[in-house]
């Protein structure tokens, strides 16, 4: 179905009034939809037989800047039966008086992934979601003033006594730093905050609440999940992040294209180059030049990608096996992935964060040796993960403990917006690198590992740990087939040089533009907004890491449960908190 | 009784408990080592050729760090739970035979603390103390953690002290005796009227039910629940520093000890070995059969390691299916087993 006929769709539907407009100039077309009925156009589009987009892949909140004195929120759906994209966009207009925050329906109700994201919009661009069931704060502490990513944002000097900014001391008294200057919130603003206190008071009553994190061997990082819980059982699950959030987007808005690759490593840190890969190839598709790139550069960005998803995999397996009791397991899999490490610090320089994917070509070329090192590791690899599934995958007390635990039905999956394994492992063949081609991987042969309920019921936690399990050994046939190609046709040249191509400016054209790639835990989107022809730096970007979404799902489907069961969960989905704060 | 005797008591009492004490100091050492050839690494090796003096660094910084307890605690209870887990940990050792008597210049030596005649149910008494250590360590900590796991470690232990006592009968009726000492001599040699004398190929069943409970009694993986550290941080002892984690820690490495000592002695033959006939002076038979039963004590303590480096951890539910669903009933059915065989084939 085509974009116009979607459009045909919903006028037959809605009359005539409910597009306002459009935008085909981008790579990507929108539609501008009336503000009021949002919901009921996102709930059509889920739910027509003809376009079934059933997956909400991003939803961002905008700042038009002070001059327009508009603020927006474009939905980026997807239908997966039809492999069918689509751009909304609504828009309020608002004169950024704190007490009145510009009003847009919630779509929560048609995608639970719109909860979280209209959370962020609220925290980040101060847009107030009417209808929405928990509209609080998410990244930022609750009593945060003010929203970040607009355009006029003061900070304030001092958050509860701790000094926020650290300005260069001027002696000119006319650049004199103004601060925010204190406020009281609308209560309208403040209501679900109280609901949220009000139902803690509550439960610390009659049963337990108990924190888990953010300073718990199991939370992955500094995430904070209150559980509210009846002995073992756990009555419902609230999660709390933000502890790691380093305004991702705010300093995207702020550098250069270029500049922003380094960042882009921090969000997943355990998979930095799929993180860079992502964010290059839609800046190159932006620039129209994703076409230019040697064929030699192309299959030496796969290599390093699918290396860093093994390792990423592994760290997922490893920690899973604590998370479960099983030690050894974990320092299995760091040893192994201490192989790619030092591969990838050969090639870039640094361990974790490689900053080696560049716009338009690499850092460097590989160093001599590297393609045959690679060769080494996977045959010393191979025998190694046989090992690892004896003692870990086929462990009966490892299955008792994960099968049929924390069934996620592929029903919920989707509609919380969940990808990667952990959609695979309710089932769905789903996997970007087939769906979208991008890159090389059409030229590429691999399977999509998807779970089976081999042990117990499809979807549930070992399903997910089998799907990494099983991409892994993907992964190393994707690069055996990489490195025959590097190592015969694509053979590296004395006159090659990767860094070639590499545009003088970046400066795309003015449009807005999604880009998702799949990163090691699912959907990495970057969602671009240039509108300064002369500017390299982008006016917004959002970024749509997977973990978030993923780790969304973990309230629906931990009621009920045992408190171990929860590190089981948890630990199932893999996420980064990197990631989920960014 | 005369004071030389006493005097031979105390010593042999001192000469036990420092033993304990350092077989557990260096079992932390031995698993250290041993989780460390597991998993590919080297393991500790700074203090001391091959790190030998990591106990002893590790006994020095429990000493000297900081002791917190916190506000909400209860002072008093706080401080006694460590204890009594310490406590209950190395009274254990008091029945166990080390070996056959000594003579020395005609004196003749026990080498057991004392022979009664209930050695087992004394050393069910005090193993079952042994959770009120943990149990009122967690509970004064007053902290949510801590008290799941002293919940999870009184319901376990009451569990698995069922089956332990149930598997325990069976053998009774096969030895006829409660008395360690006597057990011990029953098992004499290795092949004694047609049949292996040690009472593992009497009570196979018997001895692997035991096997499990120990395990569990001493909240060892895969049964390590009340500390479980994924889940519950630190579990009983979460709020616990210095010295008075270092007892908690201390205690199970101790328990290990005595239940491999236990388990040596009543399914393995003791400080029997095998052709310990064919040795003709009595002392030296003696004090190969102390050799023996660590040999024996030092298999069951590396057991206890690999089984804990390889297995992951069961659920509470799971824990608790096993020993009221499985466990229980084996023990009864191999009770009954037992009673028909002695009734048929003897």
């Amino acid at each position: 179905m085509s974009f116009d006929e979607i459009k045909e769709l919903l006028l037959a539907r809605f009359g005539n009034d409910v597009i306002i407009g459009e935008e085909r100039n981008g790579l990507q077309p929108a539609l501008l939809i009336r503000t009021e009925s949002i919901a009921d156009v996102c709930l059509e589009l889920r739910d027509n037989p003809s376009t079934y987009f059933d997956l909400l892949n991003c939803l961002s909140g905008i700042d038009y800047g002070t001059e327009a004195n508009k603020f927006g929120v474009v939905y980026h759906l997807t239908s997966i039966p039809y492999h069918l994209s689509i751009t909304l966009k609504v828009s309020v207009e608002n004169n950024r008086d704190e007490l009145h925050l510009p009003a847009v329906p919630t779509i929560a109700h048609v995608y639970a992934t719109a909860d979280w994201h209209e959370r962020e919009a609220y925290d980040l661009v101060g847009i107030y979601f009417e209808g929405h069931p928990d509209l609080r704060r998410i990244l930022l502490p609750d009593d945060w003033e003010g929203y970040p990513l607009r355009k006029d944002y003061i900070a304030a000097e001092y958050y509860k006594g701790i000094k926020i900014d650290y300005p260069v001391e001027s002696n000119n008294p006319a650049e004199k730093i103004t601060y925010k200057t204190p406020f009281q919130p609308n209560p309208k603003y403040t209501e679900a905050l109280k609901r949220y206190e009000q139902k803690i008071a509550d439960a610390a009553v009659e049963d337990m609440v108990l924190n888990m994190g953010p300073q718990h061997p199991s939370t992955h990082g500094v995430l904070r999940l209150e559980l509210i819980t009846d002995g073992e059982i756990v009555k419902e699950l609230i999660p709390h992040m933000g502890y790691l959030h380093r305004c991702f987007e705010k300093h995207a808005e702020s550098l250069t294209y270029q500049q922003t690759i380094p960042f882009t490593d921090r969000m997943d840190y355990l998979s930095s180059m799929t993180n860079a890969h992502a964010w290059v190839m839609g800046v190159e598709r932006m620039l129209g030049i994703d076409q230019d790139i040697p064929k030699r550069i192309e299959y030496i960005r796969v290599l390093v990608s699918e290396l860093n998803r093994i390792s990423s995999h592994l760290i997922a397996i490893g920690t899973y096996g604590i998370d479960i009791g099983a030690f050894t397991p974990f320092l299995w899999c760091f040893r192994d992935r201490e192989h790619i490490m030092g591969m990838l610090e050969w090639a870039s320089g640094s361990r974790m964060l490689y900053n080696y994917i560049w716009v338009g070509g690499l850092f460097y070329d590989l160093p001599v040796g590297f393609e045959e090192r690679c060769r080494e590791f996977v045959d010393y690899f191979k025998p190694k993960m046989a090992e690892l599934n004896q003692l870990l995958t086929d462990n009966q007390i490892f299955i008792s403990r994960t099968a049929n635990v924390g069934i996620l039905p592929l029903d919920v999956a989707i509609n919380y917006g969940c990808t990667g394994p952990v959609l695979r492992g309710s089932g769905l063949r789903y996997d970007l690198r087939r769906i979208d081609g991008y890159s090389v991987y059409p030229e590429l042969d691999f399977e999509v590992p998807i779970g089976k309920g081999a042990m117990g019921t499809t979807g549930d936690c070992w399903d997910r740990y089998k799907v990494r399990v099983d991409e892994i050994e993907q992964s190393l046939y994707i690069i055996e087939q990489c490195l025959d190609r590097l190592q015969k046709e694509l053979k590296r040249t004395p006159d090659f040089d990767p860094r070639a191509k590499l545009p003088r400016k970046l400066t795309p054209k003015a449009q807005d533009y999604y880009f998702r790639a799949e990163g090691s835990k699912g959907e990495l989107g970057y969602y671009f907004i240039h509108n300064n022809e002369r500017s390299e730096v982008p006016f917004r970007v959002k970024a749509r890491g997977p973990s978030y979404n993923n780790l969304s799902v973990v309230p629906a489907i931990t009621k009920g449960v045992m408190i171990a069961d929860v590190i089981a969960i948890i630990g199932s989905i893999d996420f980064v908190l990197g990631e989920v704060d960014r | 009784m005369e004071l030389i005797d006493l005097l031979i008591k105390i010593a042999l009492i001192i000469v036990i408990f420092v033993i304990s004490l350092v077989v557990a100091m260096y079992s932390t050492y031995a698993e250290r080592k041993i989780a460390a050839f597991f998993q590919d690494r080297v393991g500790p090796n700074r203090a001391g050729p091959w790190g030998i003096l990591q106990p002893l660094a590790d006994g020095g910084k429990m000493f000297l760090k900081e002791e917190i307890i916190p506000t909400n605690a209860t002072g008093f209870l706080f401080i006694v739970g460590p204890s009594l887990a310490i406590l209950t940990a190395c009274i254990g050792s008091a029945v166990i035979p080390w070996g056959q008597n000594l003579e020395i210049g005609g004196r003749v030596i026990p080498l057991q603390v004392t022979d009664i005649n209930v050695g087992i149910l004394y050393i069910f008494g005090v193993v079952s103390l042994g959770v009120y250590g943990i149990m009122i360590g967690g509970w004064a900590s007053n902290n949510k953690y801590s008290l799941l796991g002293a919940i999870r470690a009184a319901s376990q232990n009451i569990s698995y002290e069922i089956s332990m006592g149930l598997s325990i009968i069976a053998l009774l009726m096969v030895t006829g005796t409660l008395s360690l000492g006597e057990i011990a001599k029953q098992q004499h040699g290795f092949w004694a009227d047609g049949y292996f004398s040690w009472n593992v190929f009497k009570q196979p069943l018997g001895f692997l039910l035991f096997i499990v409970c120990a395990f569990a009694e001493t909240n060892r993986s895969p049964f390590d629940l009340p500390e479980c550290e994924t889940e519950l941080v630190g579990g009983y002892h979460t709020e616990y520093s210095s010295m008075k984690l270092g007892f908690y820690l201390f205690a199970e490495y101790i328990n290990m000890f005595i239940s491999s000592a236990v388990m040596a002695t009543l399914y393995f033959g003791g400080y029997n070995f095998p052709f310990m006939d064919l040795i003709h002076s009595p002392n030296l038979v003696a004090i190969l059969g102390v050799v023996a039963l660590f040999i024996k004590i030092f298999m069951f303590i590396f057991f206890f390691m690999w089984v804990r480096w390889t297995l992951p951890r069961f659920r509470y539910d799971q824990l608790m299916d096993l020993g009221w669903k499985t466990l229980i009933p084996l023990a009864i059915a191999n009770i009954v087993l037992t009673g028909i065989f002695m009734t048929f084939f003897k």
